[in-house]
């Protein structure tokens, strides 16, 4: 007899090997492995119903953003496994001519062209979410023409898509791939870059409209209590909020000038670049107020 | 003894005098206390157990226990975790401060409140956008 198992050797071989757990319960005559058996079997729903509570409350407490940025993140990995998939098909199909090999690489090309397209509409679906997010209140630029741009690329990728599902053949797969990627290159990216660099000026343009405001109100609050021995460091303080605003103002001049001369062609790419750079010396600038504000509470 | 001296005698020596004369037989029983049976535990438990390993069938009654038991449990500690715990009697205990108190500065938390709000924006300034660069993809599909 097994000591820990209560059953004969004959039985062992070929009984424990159909239900293990249940016979180390059953025949054990130890009552420490029964106790833990119940303990494990008590536990076990409750750790389940504590998961999933937490596992809902995880998913219902993220924002829309955040969950753009998971779903996309994950058809990344998605796309990366079929990529590999589709490589090895292709690389047999090269290698053996065979109608099987064949078979194998339409299927493996068809997924992966279809993960491609559901990669982009999720992407496009994440810039739509940064577009909501973002306050376009103290921007001129237009958020629903944004969003139209969107949309229009959107659409062409799930009519791709479509026509991907609809192939039957490896033939069809690869002039729908080229078409693809000519879209992408002339349409969908540079006119994603373009509302990628409107995005982050927006952004800007809305800091700087805040700190104008906050900046306006500290001032009053202060000036109405700091002490007369401290009125020279308002005074300071004043003509530095002014500099960073006057700063932040040209920088944002400079970058809506060098916003203009982004195409919507392929070529933009070195242009939104430029004006992205410009743009960051408007956030450095305005970078430097978060001491001077804390500074300032501290004087009263 | 005869009955014209009993009659005489007093009380107390009436009764001594009746004990006297009264035979064995005739006082009367006393009660003596009744004792339980002792039972031997661990004897009880060994027949117990006996006639547990005597059952026919001993596995199918051990999962039934088991499931019932488990099932039992499993209730009492739902019923436990939903049961609510009664609100306690609050014990306030009012602390008098004999200086007169300072009146909150609501206008200066506000404007803190809204210098830790910016603080924040800034930090994030930069890392928003980092994450939307176009994902770059092979589609140089051939099979030539």
């Amino acid at each position: 007899m097994d000591a820990y198992t209560g059953l004969s050797r004959v039985n062992q071989g070929a009984k424990i090997k159909l239900m293990p757990i249940y016979r180390l319960i059953v025949n054990s005559k130890l009552s420490i492995v029964k106790s833990i058996a119940v303990l494990l079997v008590l536990l076990a729903p409750l750790t389940f119903s504590s998961l999933i509570s937490h596992h809902s409350s995880l998913v219902l407490g993220q924002s829309p953003l955040e969950l753009s940025k998971e779903n996309y993140s994950l058809q990344l990995t998605k796309l990366n496994d079929t990529h590999e998939a589709y490589i090895t098909a292709k690389s047999n199909y090269l290698s053996f001519k065979s109608a099987t090999a064949k078979n194998d690489a339409f299927i493996k090309t068809k997924e992966y062209l279809h993960q491609v397209d559901e990669l982009l509409t999720l992407y496009l679906k994440l810039v739509r979410s940064f577009s909501d997010n973002a306050n376009w209140q103290s921007s001129n630029f237009s958020k629903e023409e944004q969003n139209n741009i969107i949309q229009e690329e959107s659409t062409f990728v799930s009519d791709h898509q479509a026509k991907i599902d609809k192939a039957t053949t490896l033939e069809e797969l690869t002039p729908l791939a080229k078409d693809l990627k000519t879209h992408l290159e002339e349409s969908t990216n540079p006119r994603i870059n373009k509302i990628i660099v409107t995005l982050d000026i927006v952004q800007t343009q809305s800091t700087s409209e805040k700190f104008n405001q906050l900046s306006a109100r500290v001032n009053e609050f202060v000036a109405s209590r700091i002490k007369a021995d401290n009125k020279s460091l308002l005074i300071n303080w004043q003509s530095e909020t002014a500099n960073i605003k006057e700063k932040t103002q040209n920088n944002l001049n400079l970058v809506l000038q060098s916003f203009t001369k982004i195409k919507d062609d392929r070529n933009n790419l070195y242009q939104a670049a430029q004006t992205l750079k410009v743009n960051k010396q408007a956030k450095d600038e305005l970078k430097k107020s978060k001491d001077l504000f804390e500074e300032m509470l501290k004087v009263i | 003894m005869k009955k014209a001296e009993l009659e005489k005698s007093q009380p107390m020596e009436k009764q001594i005098l009746t004990e006297e004369n009264t035979s064995p037989e005739e006082l009367p029983k006393t009660k003596t206390p009744k004792t339980l049976p002792k039972v031997d535990i661990k004897n009880l438990l060994s027949n117990i157990i006996l006639k547990f390993k005597n059952l026919k069938k001993p596995k199918p009654i051990v999962l039934i226990t088991l499931t019932v038991s488990i099932i039992l449990v499993f209730v009492a500690i739902l019923l436990l975790s939903t049961r609510q715990p009664k609100p306690q009697p609050q014990t306030t205990v009012k602390i008098v401060i004999p200086t007169p108190s300072t009146p909150k500065d609501e206008e200066l938390d506000n404007i803190k409140k809204e210098i830790s709000i910016f603080s924040n924006e800034l930090i994030s300034l930069d890392s928003q956008l980092n994450s939307i660069e176009f994902p770059k993809i092979d589609l140089d599909i051939n099979f030539d």
